[in-house]
């Protein structure tokens, strides 16, 4: 039993191994400015992002100076890219392929963080914490663009033909990159080449009383549906994996 | 070969054939050029910098604009602070992509205007955080704890973000293209470029600071890297906030007042 619970364990290790290796949150920041304004006023400010542990939930503190009171949009756009403009930043971070709507909605986008409420200060400094996004793995927001929006997001229930696609936000008043924001002293320590085995498994020959970690599959080539008849053998030059 | 795949949107009517010769006749010798006259899309298989290949098409009389660079890619915008929408004398654009998916290694192809002539250190840096500028991104970025070095330098014996010099010419402008066989994408996106004022001495100046930076002194500017779309990722010809096209978009400030009106 005591076995099974050292390989689940090890699994795990390996799949957050970006995390544990540092030991402590992983943290990410996104300074966003817009521009100069005719009143000389400017949006600026900071987003940061802190993930306690891989799979956990991002806490997303924002603190933004200069804004017009009212509710704006603010979403995590796909690219980080300002080479040309905003309109380089792509639409937003919606790996799914699914419909606009609100951070707490069954369905959204992933960069759907939904409304900042600004009051008449102009200021802004507010924690949040949102269950889908992530700072590892295959969907990080890292390297990805941050948006503040003009007018307020419909969260996809609006009558808007861009409702389901943007939340009819409007313009872009600000936007900065999410870059990583490591702790300086935190980088880790030089790993041997070959990293020490988490657990022990006999290899003579496959145990079927240990639970072996998941090796990862390439995507698979063909979109369903698969065709008829099955192409086999199957279509990739390397062995099966387990 | 590190020749890779450069996608640009170029202004040009359908099936407009005769101009697409034109172009051929002025990318030749560039690489590998297809043109599809239908999407006014131009893709350029090329060992030359993305900058100078843009020059060519714009220099038949047509905008173009890079609409996706090689397979995984990223691109840092630079200026004075790193930040987004800040027109300050020195600007440039670096881009990064994988050569193939199996073959190690980072293309790093760039333009650079407003430098002072000669050489200037050219590294990436542990982290992204532009908010006090060029200050906060951190130290050379150096996963295996080793001393500062050249760039051609074996992986333990240079900082994984030292890009050794590159070198403005009497204008001010840097244009380089290299290979780095260190670095990989996927690891640096989210990190920063920094150019410094000052040459790098690539580790070899005889005192303790060149082997932390090179002597390169101050940081004059920097960018954050960024993800951003491979070779037809990217279809967009109109911003959906606002309407703008992408011929115009040039024009316009980022973000901001002039953005936000509907068409």
């Amino acid at each position: 039993m005591l076995r099974y619970l050292v390989v689940a364990l090890a699994l795990c290790a390996t799949i957050c191994s970006a995390a544990q290796a540092r030991n402590n949150a992983i943290q990410a920041i996104a300074y966003l400015t817009g521009p100069v304004q005719a009143d000389n006023s400017q949006v600026k400010g900071n987003v940061t992002f802190t993930q306690n542990d891989c799979g956990q939930n991002v806490h997303v503190r924002i603190q933004l100076e200069g804004v017009k009171e009212g509710k704006h949009g603010f979403h995590i756009h796909e690219k980080g890219d300002l080479s040309n403009g905003c309109a380089s930043m792509g639409g937003h971070y919606n790996p799914d392929k699914v419909d606009h709507g609100g951070p707490h909605h069954e369905v959204r986008h992933v960069g759907d963080l939904g409304n900042l409420e600004v009051n008449s200060s102009g200021t802004i400094d507010i924690t949040y914490t949102d269950t889908v996004i992530s700072l590892t793995g295959k969907r990080t927001i890292i390297g990805r663009g941050c948006v503040l929006h003009e007018l307020e997001d419909d969260l996809g229930q609006g009558n808007h033909t861009d409702s389901k696609k943007t939340g009819n936000a409007g313009g872009r008043i600000a936007c900065g990159v999410i870059g990583v924001n490591y702790p300086t002293e935190s980088a880790p320590a030089p790993a041997s080449h070959h990293q020490a085995p988490l657990f022990y498994v006999p290899h003579e020959e496959p145990q079927d009383h240990v639970v072996y970690p998941l090796q990862r599959y390439p995507p698979y080539p063909l979109a369903y549906p698969y065709p008829h008849p099955y192409p086999y053998p199957y279509p990739y030059s390397y062995p099966l994996y387990l | 070969m590190s020749s890779i795949k450069i996608e640009f949107a170029v202004q040009m009517r359908k099936d407009d054939e005769a101009y697409a010769s034109v172009l051929r006749t002025a990318l030749d010798g560039v690489g590998q050029v297809e043109i599809d006259t239908k999407e006014g899309r131009v893709i350029v298989q090329t060992q030359r910098p993305w900058s100078e290949v843009h020059d060519k098409i714009e220099a038949t009389g047509r905008k173009a604009v890079l609409s996706g660079f090689g397979g995984q890619s990223a691109v840092a915008l630079i200026n004075t602070t790193g930040s987004v929408v800040d027109r300050t004398p020195v600007q440039g654009v670096v881009r990064f992509t994988t050569i193939t998916a199996r073959e190690p290694g980072v293309v790093v192809d760039g333009v650079v205007d407003g430098l002072t002539p000669g050489l200037h250190g050219f590294h990436i840096h542990e982290s992204g955080d532009v908010s006090a500028g060029c200050a906060s991104v951190g130290s050379h970025y150096n996963p295996r704890q080793s001393p500062h070095g050249s760039q051609t330098a074996e992986a333990a014996e240079r900082h994984a973000g030292d890009l050794g010099n590159i070198r403005a010419d009497e204008s001010g402008r840097a244009t380089f293209r290299f290979v780095d066989p260190i670095l990989e994408v996927w690891d640096i996106i989210g990190r920063a470029i920094v150019i410094t004022a000052s040459a790098d001495d690539l580790g070899n100046g005889g005192n303790q600071q060149s082997l932390i930076d090179g002597n390169s002194g101050d940081r004059i500017a920097c960018g954050i890297i960024a993800r951003s779309a491979g070779i037809l990722e990217n279809f967009k010809r109109i911003c959906a906030c606002d309407g703008v096209t992408l011929w115009d978009e040039r024009n316009k400030p980022l973000a901001g007042g002039d953005r936000s009106q509907k068409l």
